[in-house]
């Protein structure tokens, strides 16, 4: 090859290797993410991120701490341990579905199923449970799959967050499906997660702060004062993006399950801290 | 000329200069009534906006309401207050798409590294 040619071709390597961004991989996301609230907040311990926006609010955390003294999410707690361990007409029970029973197993989830070439998060998979034993499924949004999952998480209190990206295109796929949609501008007033939750993270929003994204997922489902019941992860997501007027999604669709692959993904080794309790 | 009597003077003129102007904008014709076909088709043209922004997750929040609400006016005939709503929804719908064309790749830039 004669010495323009070559000098041509590395050239246009080099151009190439510019113009097309380097894709970083769930981990090396991970880290930058941890990294940057860490920075952000260098006087807050990492593992305090698990308590949300209490790790950065000093007054709503002591308010927060005299709620825990009679934590409102208690009657759901005892409410699905009693359904947990009811058996279904055929016999079978949820801890037939799960692994150890479906003791201290929140943690792992939101998984990618290979088999339904999906992420599949812990209310899904309840509800597969159910359709497998000739259950009808519960709505999302019932106080039975919410308190299912209240209770798994209360045997999941202080395990390490653990979500795999397992090496299949599929869940890398859907990982970065849930990054792209966390990341997006959308609805009306043209706001990202990340605008709220990362760049302004901390900042007032009228009489309240903005929480940080790590940590997000770790505590739900939640008991929410304001709405005086129990609502789930997707519930909240839905709120906020009814809240940026964009038009929110369905419970349980494919992009908050991607979203919560991501979101949980980012938030791996933090306490499993659920159910929670906010304003 | 004192400057007195030239700001009185040209007081005049402008007094003069908007009554000359007055009966010319009140003697503008009525607008013409809305075509219904027109208004139907503009609702439509709004409807496919907004199934397009929906098509790529990005619909906004009141959009479908909009529509809604333009339809109903056209069904008791209110055609000024449907084409409103329809144009309204028809600039949703159309933002909306261009949002998510724009973020198709500006999201990257978003992305903690």
């Amino acid at each position: 090859m004669s010495e323009p040619v070559t000098f041509r071709l590395l050239l246009t390597v080099l151009a190439a290797m510019l113009a097309i961004p380097a894709q970083a991989g769930p981990e090396e996301d991970r880290e930058a993410f941890r990294a940057f609230f860490f920075k952000r907040f260098p006087d807050v311990p990492p593992d305090a991120y698990a308590d949300g926006i209490y790790a950065l609010d000093e007054n709503a955390r002591r308010q927060w701490e005299e709620i825990e003294e009679f934590p409102p999410y208690e009657f759901a707690v005892e409410q699905g341990e009693a359904l947990f361990s009811q058996a279904f007409a055929n016999g079978g029970r949820y801890a037939d579905c799960f692994e150890n029973d479906g003791i201290a197993v929140r943690q792992n989830y939101p998984r990618f199923d290979p088999q339904r070439g999906e992420v599949v998060t812990l209310e899904l998979a309840l509800n597969h449970c159910r359709t497998a034993n000739g259950e009808e499924p519960y709505a999302y949004d019932s106080s039975e799959l919410i308190a299912l999952s209240a209770w798994m998480a209360w045997t999941s209190r202080g395990r390490k967050i653990a979500v795999s990206v397992p090496n299949d295109p599929r869940a890398l796929a859907a990982y970065e499906e849930g990054k792209r949609f966390y990341y997006s501008k959308r609805g009306q007033l043209n706001f990202a997660c990340s605008d709220c939750h990362v760049t302004s993270a901390g900042s007032w929003v009228r009489a309240d702060h903005l929480s940080a994204s790590l940590g997000h997922p770790t505590h739900f489902p939640v008991y929410r004062s304001k709405l005086g019941k129990m609502i789930s992860l997707h519930s909240r997501i839905y709120g906020c993006i009814r809240d940026v007027r964009a038009r929110p999604f369905p419970e349980q669709s494919v992009e908050y399950r991607n979203l919560e692959y991501f979101l949980t993904y980012m938030s791996n080794g933090l306490p499993a801290n659920g159910p929670g309790a906010r304003k | 000329m004192s400057p007195q009597r030239r700001a009185v003077l040209y007081g005049y003129v402008l007094a003069a200069g908007l009554a000359a102007v007055a009966p010319v904008r009140a003697a503008e014709p009525p607008a013409a009534p809305l075509d219904p076909g027109s208004v139907s088709e503009r609702i439509q043209q709004a409807e496919a906006a907004r199934r397009q922004a929906a098509g790529q997750g990005a619909e906004w929040l009141e959009t479908g309401n909009l529509i809604e609400s333009a339809r109903r006016e056209a069904d008791q005939g209110n055609w000024e207050q449907a084409a409103a709503l329809a144009e309204r929804a028809l600039r949703q719908g159309e933002l909306a798409v261009a949002q998510a064309r724009r973020e198709s790749d500006a999201w990257q830039a978003r992305v903690v590294r």
